[in-house]
């Protein structure tokens, strides 16, 4: 074997024993033991003949170059080989340091801790929050846990806002539990101005509902104005009329007095309003104009509010069929508050019912707004007719 | 003889004038004023009435047309007509649903309340052809839908989009389309500027009294 073969042949061989080298540290990655024992052993059988060839390269002359050939040969191609497989394979198999990393470039926060609370793992965000949270870094989940658990939900003081969730993870028979921290600081600015905004949306619905109401009231000043200017108008014709009759042209004395005495008629007193009364008055007022009386005993809803339009509304009712169908004259209502709410008792003096009562549509519309409302209508027919409504106190009635 | 016509209008000065008219007739005469629609039906027990002039927003909110319907059902041979001055587009159909025979808008001049009141008398149903046209910003009140103004109705009463869905059966997206249909033809720039004049108007008036 001249020297220059006997240099490939060295160059062959440390090829081969730096291949196995490298496929042991893939074997450590790996965590493969026996693939690390392989490769160490090819290592030194590469490592072998190389310092052996190495020690007897100037008398290289002597050497047979086929059993060298073939020593050298074999041994690279199985290091290249044993090396290129275990590189292989440690490229397709996540070791927990390429877990670590990954985990640490995650945006998100991240723990996995056992049940006393030691991390198996977590990153640097979660170490970073822990920091910022609780004055250092994550040492056991648990007391972690326990200081975001009252509210997982954190706003920093840099304005960032954390979510928090905690979930056990059954594995292997053990729990672990998973602490995952979110970053919704987007989120929770929208949150916060759609709150804004739906507050001002609110404000904006009521005072569209008030402005509802008050919008009743300003229709019927425009009526009257528009009233008013009609009467206007008519006193202007009928002026224009006596002017002609004056001057003896057209018109009758007792028509132009006539109409004179409309239009004062109108304007004299006529546009003060009314005093208002309470539906109640305005109903036992009604009652009176026909030859029936109510009579009212106890404490009632107060007027304006859902409780009292339904008992007006059973008052009407009453009314209506005790002068319709029992003949009578007085309608007694009695009234308390008690725990379950207003307890509204009717009852007159006509006749008493030969049967049950058939409720026919005035009946039946009260009691579903009655039960609409959350309340509950009781019709009697013996020994005399009696209706008794129970209704839920409203905020107003209970303030 | 004359017929007797009770006067349901809570505003004095209409009723007022209801009762010229009604003075100046030979054919008529006023048997009872009242404020108060719901009452209405009490006072027909004892009074004699032919004939009733019903406004339909009363005192204390009460419905004209919901004590039309009253009456109609205890007393079906009384004929009413309502008179209001309010366009909303909804009191035709209910009126005719509920059966009453005429009605009269204050503000429309075309025919004399008189001549209603006596061809409805005389065996007629008077009812106008359309409800008055008006102007709700850029858009004349014949150019809404039927469930457009359904939708703007129920707007007037400050309900949030999901309760309008909710309240008329249908999806919150479609109520969304039919309020940005209301803007582009009105030409207002937000939904409460549409409600509030919408309101104002009176095209629109929410009953959520019964």
């Amino acid at each position: 074997m001249n020297p220059f073969y006997a240099g490939l042949m060295c160059t062959s061989l440390l090829v081969g024993t730096i291949a196995s080298l490298f496929g042991c540290m893939s074997a450590v990655r790996c965590h493969h033991r026996s693939a690390f024992a392989i490769c160490l052993v090819i290592a030194l059988l590469d490592f072998a003949p190389l310092a052996v060839l190495l020690a007897r390269l100037p008398e290289s002359e002597t050497l047979s170059p086929v059993p060298w050939t073939a020593a050298a040969l074999s041994l690279t191609a199985l290091s290249l080989f044993a090396s290129f497989t275990l590189w292989h394979k440690s490229r397709r198999q996540l070791s927990p340091v390429s877990i670590k990393e990954s985990c640490d470039h995650l945006p998100s926060a991240l723990c996995f801790a056992g049940e006393n609370g030691l991390p198996c793992l977590k990153n640097l965000k979660m170490d970073e929050l822990s920091h910022r949270i609780a004055g250092e870094a994550l040492m056991n989940a648990n007391e972690f846990w326990g200081a975001v658990a009252h509210e997982p939900i954190v706003t920093l003081p840099d304005g960032q806002t954390w979510s928090f969730e905690r979930t056990p993870l059954y594995l292997s028979g053990q729990t672990v539990y998973q602490i995952i921290g979110t970053n919704i600081t987007e989120e929770a600015r929208l949150k916060r101005e759609l709150e804004r905004e739906n507050l001002r949306l609110e404000d904006m619905n009521r005072r569209l509902r008030q402005y509802g109401q008050e919008v009743q009231e300003l229709t019927r000043e425009r009526e009257i104005l528009r009233a008013k200017t009609r009467v206007h108008d008519e006193i202007g014709q009928v002026l224009l009329q006596t002017r002609q009759f004056l001057s003896g042209t057209l018109g009758d004395a007792e028509g132009i007095c006539a109409q004179w005495r409309q239009n004062a008629w109108l304007l004299l007193g006529k546009y003060a309003e009314e005093a208002r009364e309470d539906s109640f008055e305005q109903l036992a007022r009604a009652a009176q104009a026909i030859g029936a009386a109510i009579a009212r005993v106890g404490a009632f809803p107060e007027d304006g509010t859902e409780n009292a339009h339904l008992a007006e509304a059973a008052a009407h009712e009453c009314l209506t069929n005790l002068v319709r169908h029992a003949h009578g004259t007085r309608l007694e209502i009695s009234s308390e508050a008690t725990k379950i709410g207003w307890k509204i008792r009717y009852i007159n003096d006509g006749d008493a019912p030969t049967g049950p009562i058939v409720e026919g549509s005035g009946l039946s519309s009260l009691r579903a707004q009655v039960e609409a409302a959350g309340g509950e209508m009781v019709v009697e027919h013996a020994p005399r007719f009696a209706l008794t409504l129970i209704l839920p106190m409203e905020r107003r009635d209970a303030e | 003889m004359k017929y007797k016509v009770m006067i349901v209008e809570d505003q004095t000065m209409p009723r007022e004038l209801f009762e010229l008219r009604i003075q100046s007739s030979e054919h008529f005469e006023t048997v009872l004023s009242i404020d108060n629609a719901s009452l209405a039906e009490v006072y027909c027990l004892r009074f004699p009435v032919d004939l009733i002039l019903m406004d339909v927003i009363t005192r204390n909110g009460e419905n004209g047309l919901d004590a039309a319907a009253r009456i109609k059902r205890a007393f079906p041979q009384i004929k009413i007509i309502i008179v209001t001055s309010m366009p909303e587009c909804s009191y035709l159909g209910r009126a005719r649903e509920i059966g009453v025979e005429s009605f009269w808008y204050k503000e429309e001049q075309r025919e004399s309340l008189l001549d209603v009141m006596e061809r409805t008398m005389a065996g007629e149903s008077v009812y106008p052809d359309a409800t008055p046209e008006m102007q709700l910003g850029l858009a004349s009140s014949y150019e809404f839908t039927e469930r457009e103004l359904e939708v703007l109705r129920e707007m007037t009463g400050g309900d949030t989009n999901q309760e309008i869905a909710e309240r008329l059966h249908m999806s919150v997206a479609t109520v969304k389309t039919h309020i940005l249909n209301m803007l582009e033809k009105t030409g207002f720039r937000n939904r409460t500027e549409l409600a509030v004049r919408a309101r104002e108007s009176g095209l629109v008036i929410l009953n959520r009294k019964n």
